[in-house]
């Protein structure tokens, strides 16, 4: 393993004129073509003459003591469902091979008004249905770490970009624990924020009362420099909150003192061994330099993964309706409309979002939504009002994954082993709390992570306690080497 | 395939849907829709017990986060992607939008 430089020193050092845009530029460029053959973390890449272009307009700028952005010559990766007018935005599915929308996310907006350069476009599972990155119509991702393993999804391209130090920057999604769970496969850091935060206008929508773009970056300052650019109020989406842009990146270490962790037994339990001993050393580790440990209980987190598959299964049939052979690129070819729908969704879905749209429609049906949709919408209520209970005094400590990164195919023949992956991670979406995971320790060359849950709008507080743990742990900016 | 108890189910909901399933497909997905229906029906036992109304939208009736005095909607007139006629433009396959 070796140490990058934390992105917000290098964007720093680029304002200074210490470091050269275009030279780290090249860098990032050949750290892809070395590893992009083994990994496949992107589906798309920018052109590299256009990146070396863009870094040297960077270049000359500062040169010419113009205003730069905050992001300017750092290279940003953005999952591919999130849309840009100018790469290609397939959300890993055949569906939408090859679409390019006629817009940008709101939040790529943001990142190009910071002077980013987007590098390129990250794999996923396919809509974003997966906990492993495997199910992309574009090929698995495989782990940096070890590439027998897979890197956690569904952003996993995301992660692997980062891991290998393919970008300096990366977007994901998380409706699950989409941008974590590959946050602790791969020693990154993914930040899901409070649900609102973000914009999610020109998301590719899965299960959109549950998801958020989430920032990813091999640091903590780094997501948190990612998350004051893309967060705050957006008018084009009705969900997002009327609130000020966040302001985290400033935020000072914790003073161990004053920050009280609860363990809920439920989220502390259940993992392997070698992570639940992981977990209760950097715990153990945090006491000694005086922070309050506190128990707590929260029973209905067993019934927080149902809940959640339920809800975004219905959500996900409804979302996934639009996708009828007409207005996007897979055409069905069939010698009536009804045929020629069917049959595009035959062609374009894969199996995974097949099966979850069939059981959103389950749930959602006449007899049995009370049984599924409706229940899981009450579990929801009891667990959301618990979770907000817990944080209003204390920052949650949970596991972030029961598992080491699990080996490819190991975890596809059963659909409830896959999703069993997220025990730990849907908590923060249904109850739309922030929560942010980071590495604490490497076992036999895997890391191993951790994941801290906060208030609604308690991310400067995750950044103050990530920011103390990274300092205990050392483990800021490494990447494979 | 009949050793599946929804097939049956499948065969509606797909229909629902709108996908066409081959034979050996709509197989696995009939032993997959068994298990993680057995697997989601766990919420409904607990749920019975539970005297409180579903929760649709998480930041509902919960103070903070919330103006209820402001409208939650999104105008077609806000959107980026609109004519000079009014007309919403539509992402046609492969393509961009052109200047209105």
């Amino acid at each position: 393993m070796r140490r990058l430089k934390q992105a917000w020193e290098l964007a720093r050092d680029f304002r200074e004129g210490v470091e050269d845009p275009v030279e780290h530029a090249y860098k990032v460029l050949e750290a892809i073509s070395r590893w992009e053959g083994v990994v496949n973390a992107y589906i798309s890449l920018e052109s590299p003459d256009l990146v070396v272009e863009e870094a040297e307009r960077v270049a000359r700028g500062i040169r010419a003591g113009e205003r730069v952005g905050k992001l300017a010559g750092l290279l940003v990766s953005v999952k591919d469902n999130i849309c840009t007018s100018f790469l290609p935005t397939t959300a890993g599915s055949r569906m939408l091979d090859p679409y390019i929308p006629p817009f940008n996310a709101t939040v790529v907006e943001r990142l190009l008004g910071e002077d980013a350069i987007i590098i390129g476009k990250t794999n996923l599972d396919e809509f974003a249905m997966g906990s492993t990155t495997e199910l992309s119509a574009f090929g698995p991702t495989r782990n940096p770490w070890d590439p027998e393993r897979v890197p956690g999804g569904s952003s996993g391209g995301s992660a692997a970009s980062l891991a290998y130090g393919g970008s300096d920057l990366s977007l994901g999604s998380d409706t699950g624990g989409s941008a974590r769970l590959p946050a602790a496969y791969t020693a990154t850091v993914g930040f899901k924020p409070t649900y609102g935060l973000v914009s999610r206008y020109g998301l590719i929508p899965y299960g959109n009362s549950l998801e958020q773009i989430s920032p990813m970056a091999r640091s903590v300052r780094d997501v948190a420099l990612l998350l004051d650019v893309i967060g705050g109020w957006d008018p084009l989406d009705a969900t997002s909150l009327r609130v000020d842009k966040p302001r985290t990146f400033t935020a000072s270490k914790a003073d161990p003192r004053r920050v009280t962790i609860c363990i809920v037994k439920e989220l502390a339990e259940g993992a392997d061994e070698v992570i639940e001993r992981a977990y209760w050393r950097i715990l153990k580790r945090l006491e000694s330099e005086g922070v309050e440990l506190r128990e707590e209980e929260l029973p209905i987190a067993s019934k927080a993964l149902p809940a959640y598959y339920t809800i975004a299964f219905a959500e996900a049939s409804s979302n996934l309706a639009r996708y009828d052979g007409v207005f996007y690129p897979m055409k069905g070819g069939g010698s009536s409309w009804e045929e020629d729908v069917e049959l595009a969704r035959m062609k374009g879905f894969g199996r995974e979002v097949k099966k979850r749209i069939l059981m959103g429609v389950y749930a959602l049906s006449e007899g049995y939504r009370d049984e599924y949709y409706v229940a899981a919408t009450k579990i929801r209520r009891v667990l959301r009002d618990e979770v907000l209970r817990i944080t209003r005094n204390c920052i949650i400590a949970s596991q972030a994954s029961p598992i080491l990164p699990p080996r490819l195919g190991e975890r596809l023949d059963d659909p409830l082993k896959l999703y069993a992956m997220d025990v730990y991670t849907v908590i923060a979406n249904l109850a739309g709390v922030p929560a942010l995971v980071q590495p604490i320790e490497f076992h036999n060359g895997l890391p191993i992570g951790i994941q801290w849950m906060g208030k609604p709008l308690g991310e400067e507080e995750l950044v103050s306690l990530g920011l103390l743990v990274e300092e205990l742990t050392g483990l800021a900016g490494v990447v494979v080497d | 395939m009949t050793r599946c108890n929804y097939y049956e189910l499948l065969r509606k909901l797909a229909s629902l849907a709108k996908i066409r399933l081959s034979g050996e497909e709509a197989e696995s997905l009939c032993r997959d829709l068994e298990r993680t229906a057995e697997f989601l029906r766990s919420v409904s036992d607990i749920s019975k017990s539970l005297n409180v109304e579903p929760l649709y939208y998480v930041w509902d009736e919960w103070g903070p986060l919330r103006d209820p005095g402001e409208p939650r909607t999104i105008s077609i007139a806000d959107l980026p992607v609109h004519t000079k006629d009014g007309y919403v433009k539509v992402p046609w396959r492969g393509g961009r939008v052109e200047e209105a």
